[in-house]
């Protein structure tokens, strides 16, 4: 697997994670990219509550395979007093994503994912950012730091 | 002389309106207002004017024609009433010149659950018009502005935040959709 890919792939990674967290929940939440110009203006247009993040980055560190990773990802609510729906999302994001935790990297961005481990991510910070406000609606992300290694 | 005899006696414009396959007679006759063109309101006069006729135009009837070839959406009506007898009826007509192409976008689902990669389906094919209203600047490159354009659609257009338009080889992001007195508002910015 390419450096290039490497970057696709971890990303799909964690999209199906948030995807797969979302459908825990009663009802479903949908998870929304939110560098995604092209959904993320109709979502949080709408009153729906939904899983939320976005990629930071992914850098060698010190150099390829060795990388360091950052994203956030949490959720977003309307209608809920007191934020306890948006902080008992958080919470759920913070027990899916823990420190210590391996992630096993794979190709998801296709129609059919990678049998093919790609690469390995270990998180070692979680951190809980302050919450963002717009109109009627709050986010809650958590800051996710971790290494990755990458494969092939 | 009361009133309705005067709008009866200059209604000589004939109306056709567009059934969607086809443009039909609706059956009235009415008149443009010489006076409208001086009502100073953007492009009132030019693209919009009013339409007097004796008889009511039908609802169906978003899309009318006059014998020249003009389309013009029927935006609004406004009826003149003795007691409790209509005896005039006044629309506000807005002219559509364009043709443009409503593109909707489908997603080929991938493993991850998310969206993948898209693919442009026509939706509709409809009459609009369209005015630059304004440029908006770009929220992390401030050298780069996006040009914003407000279109006049028929209430039946498929367009919403989800579809692009598509006119003259451009197209038009979708940001926000909504109703101005009985027409659909969009407003699109080129990409």
């Amino acid at each position: 697997m390419s450096q290039e890919r490497f970057l696709v792939a971890l990303k799909s990674t964690i999209d199906k994670a948030g995807v797969d967290l979302g459908k825990t929940f009663i009802p479903p939440l949908p998870l929304v990219d939110l560098d995604d110009t092209v959904n993320v203006t109709k979502f949080l247009q709408s009153g729906k509550d939904g899983l939320v993040w976005e990629y930071l980055t992914l850098e060698p560190l010190p150099r390829d395979p060795l990388y360091s990773v950052a994203f956030r990802i949490g959720a977003r609510t309307t209608n809920d007093a007191s934020n306890y729906s948006l902080l008992g999302f958080a919470g759920a994001v913070k027990r899916r994503f823990r420190e210590g935790e391996d992630l096993t990297i794979h190709d998801y961005s296709s129609a059919i994912a990678s049998s093919s481990v790609l690469g390995i991510l270990h998180i070692t910070q979680v951190m809980v950012d302050p919450q963002q406000f717009d109109r009627e609606s709050c986010l809650r992300l958590v800051m996710i730091n971790g290494r990755a290694i990458r494969w092939g | 002389m009361h009133p309705a005899q005067a709008i009866r006696k200059f209604a000589t414009v004939p109306l056709e309106g567009w059934n969607g396959a086809a443009w039909m007679p609706t059956g009235v006759k009415g008149d443009f207002l010489s006076y409208d063109r001086f009502i100073t309101h953007r492009t009132f006069g030019a693209m919009k004017r009013l339409f007097t006729a004796p008889i009511p135009l039908p609802p169906q009837w978003e899309l009318v024609r006059t014998p020249d070839g003009t389309v013009f959406l029927a935006s609004f009506e406004n009826i003149d009433i003795e007691g409790v007898s209509p005896y005039g009826y006044h629309y506000l007509l807005h002219q559509v010149n364009f043709t443009a192409q409503v593109i909707g976008l489908v997603a080929t689902p991938s493993a991850s659950g998310m969206a993948g990669s898209t693919t442009e389906v026509v939706l509709a094919t409809v009459r609009c018009d369209a005015e630059r209203v304004t440029a908006e600047r770009s929220l992390e490159f401030n050298t780069v502005k996006y040009t914003q354009v407000l279109f006049a659609l028929p209430r039946s257009a498929p367009v919403t935040e989800d579809t692009e338009i598509k006119m003259d080889g451009r197209y038009y992001r979708i940001k926000e959709v909504f109703l101005e007195l009985g027409i659909l508002r969009a407003v699109g910015a080129k990409r």
